[in-house]
């Protein structure tokens, strides 16, 4: 063990010692500060007219969704939502921001209104202003637009009767609380993942090869350690940098988020983010669970590259690798109609990153049990990791030293 | 103390790189002749444990190649092998000892006798990429003494040395010798002429002489030459 402690500290050094390490780290930081930042940059226009800068749109809206916060969504709430916005003029030669009625009626009450056209479906503003508010028809439409999404995603009867069974656990009335930070957050994850995920290529695909290429591996392999603790404390050192950089990455990017658009809406319910999502979480725990996800996700693929690298004897074939993989799961999107090959393509860790994948709708049946996405995905992830982890152990054993 | 190398053979595709090699090695200097490509690192690496032979076997006092206890019992200096360059000089010896297994007060210990056995406690605390590749060997060499081996070889310790640490390294061979088996190869056929007390040739993969060199048998050069132009003609 006080090997493995001395391997695992001078694993570190020689990963630190790099300064492609350093560059791409500080590269990220810049990335996810420009992306947390970026919304509140420059002026906001339409059809070329200033309407001011995004700073001041974002705070007056901010402004008005804290005069909202608290409040239930009830009868009352939805109708004075309504009826405000039927208050902004139709057929317009012009944007309905740019209108006075808008500005003074609607706006203040733009919160609830997405809430309610992503809740109810009716994603036409025609629809909506021709809608009768009334709080029981909300619940009715929400109730068949989820049996549409459901059947969309070709769920079984069993899903379909444990998603509504989540969603009689959904504390109403929903109750608005302002969640911009949150929001901010959940809407930059998949690119925060991306980067983690670009990060960890770069950084470990030569935590094996590297010892090929400097040739140390000759003196590494014939010593007493170095084909059993060596992998262990390479292994350690690959998955704790991973999860580390994860961690300084995401408590980074949520400060930053925090600090410009504000740390309230913990309670939120997660609903108002992302309203076809059928589990009784709020805001906060569904981050909470996001930040452990994305852990899990990247000890998966930080394993995943080194044991690849191993495979390749090559750190630019395993970077080409998983870049590409990364850029896939951007491109290539698989059709519902093919569940099984969806539900695949959606838990893969490059395609997990998304919000909408961990708190989708796909889950996993075992033992007569069923078990949501962010529940049953982590574990899989796990299993899977300690299963490459044994795979990469002979391969890199057997390594042969020749040709050279 | 033994090693036995027993019917050792490595194939690549159509080229046999090692052919059917049988020796008894016992505490002493070995020198290993033989022109480039006549497998002499092929076969230090098959004894190392790096690579795997075709066929044949290799053991240590009754342990085979691949066991933990036979690379417990090794020390190896390759021909050609880098270092870490963000390490120090002492790192790289505190890292290797770890590998060997030694425990951190007596590692310390060791790589402090060791830095003074090569003249480089001076710039122990130096980052290696600013040695220089003399230095560098004098490193190498040291780590391959770090766990007191018993069965130490050596692939072209000598390079890169001046004349003056050339023959104390030399000397320090010789002194390990009469304590372990060392395998040495080397193109310097009088650094072997000096401290070995067997010499083996090998040609083409194929171990062609074997025998104690006795200074009555004349110069070894002539002899390796004459050797080799009559294997040559034959």
């Amino acid at each position: 063990m006080n090997q493995f402690g001395v391997l695992y500290r001078y694993e570190w050094k020689k990963l630190l010692g790099k300064r492609i390490v350093w560059i791409s780290f500080g590269l990220v930081v810049l990335m996810l500060a420009i992306a947390v930042f970026s919304p509140l940059w420059g002026g906001y226009y339409i059809d070329g007219k200033y309407m001011g800068t995004n700073y001041e749109i974002h705070q007056e809206d901010k402004t008005y969704a804290k005069a909202l916060s608290g409040r239930e969504i009830d009868q009352n709430l939805i109708a004075e939502t309504i009826n405000a916005s039927r208050k902004v003029p139709k057929d317009l030669d012009i944007h309905y921001f740019a209108t006075d009625e808008y500005q003074t009626y609607a706006r203040p009450y733009s919160e609830i209104f997405v809430f309610l056209r992503q809740m109810t479906g009716m994603m036409t503003s025609e629809l909506m202003y021709s809608w009768e508010p009334d709080i029981d028809d909300l619940f009715v439409k929400r109730q068949n637009y989820l049996q549409f999404w459901w059947k969309k995603l070709r769920l079984s009867a069993g899903e379909i009767t444990f998603w509504n069974n989540r969603e009689n656990q959904i504390k109403t009335p929903y109750i608005y609380q302002e969640y911009g930070g949150y929001d901010a957050v959940f809407s930059c994850y998949q690119g925060v993942g991306f980067f983690m995920l670009m990060l960890i290529g770069i950084c470990l695909s030569g935590v094996f090869t590297d010892e090929h290429t400097r040739k140390t591996d000759q003196i590494v392999l014939c010593s007493p350690l170095g084909k059993t603790k060596l992998y262990g404390a390479k292994m350690a050192v690959g998955i704790s940098f991973s999860a580390l950089s994860a961690f300084l990455l995401l408590a980074f990017y949520t400060l930053c988020a925090f600090c410009l658009y504000g740390a309230e809406g913990f309670n939120a319910a997660y609903q108002f983010r992302d309203a076809l999502c059928s589990d009784p979480l709020s805001c906060g725990q569904a981050l909470l669970i996001e930040f452990g996800v994305l852990l899990i996700t990247t000890v998966l693929v930080s394993i995943f590259v080194m044991v690849l690298s191993e495979l390749l004897h090559s750190g630019t074939a395993t970077l080409a690798v998983s870049a590409g993989l990364l850029l896939l799961s951007i491109i290539v999107r698989v059709p519902q109609q093919y569940r099984v090959l969806a539900q695949i393509w959606n838990w893969l860790p490059w395609s997990f990153l998304s919000p909408m994948n961990v708190f989708g709708n796909y889950t996993l049946s075992m033992f007569g049990h069923y078990f949501t996405p962010w529940q049953a995905v982590p574990v899989l992830y796990l299993a899977a990791g300690a299963i490459i982890v044994l795979i990469g152990r002979p391969v890199y054993q057997r390594f042969q030293v020749s040709g050279r | 103390m033994e090693l036995i190398i027993d019917r050792v053979s490595k194939q690549y595709q159509n080229h046999i790189a090692v052919d059917r090699i049988s020796a008894k090695l016992q505490k002493g200097v070995y020198g290993l002749l033989g022109e480039n490509g006549a497998g002499k690192t092929t076969l230090m690496r098959m004894i190392c444990g790096i690579l795997q032979p075709t066929s044949g076997s290799i053991s240590f006092d009754g342990m085979d190649v691949s066991e933990e206890s036979y690379r417990a019992a090794l020390g190896y200096l390759p021909q050609d092998f880098g270092y870490y360059p963000e390490f120090t000089g002492q790192d790289f010896l505190l890292y290797m000892a770890a590998l060997k297994g030694l425990a951190k007060p007596q590692a310390k210990k060791r790589a402090a006798e060791l830095l003074q056995l090569v003249s480089l406690e001076d710039v122990a605390k130096k980052k290696t990429k600013t040695y220089s590749g003399g230095m560098k060997q004098r490193l190498g060499i040291a780590q391959a003494l770090l766990g007191q081996p018993k069965l130490l070889i050596l692939d072209e310790p000598t390079a890169g040395l001046d004349p003056k640490e050339r023959v104390r390294f030399r000397d320090l061979i010789k002194e390990l010798g009469a304590e372990c088996v060392v395998l040495l190869s080397t193109h310097i056929v009088s650094d072997i002429e000096h401290i070995a007390d067997t010499v083996l040739i090998m040609k083409h993969g194929q171990l062609i002489w074997q025998d104690r060199w006795e200074d009555e048998r004349g110069s070894l050069e002539d002899f390796y030459l004459q050797h080799i132009d009559e294997e040559v003609r034959s």
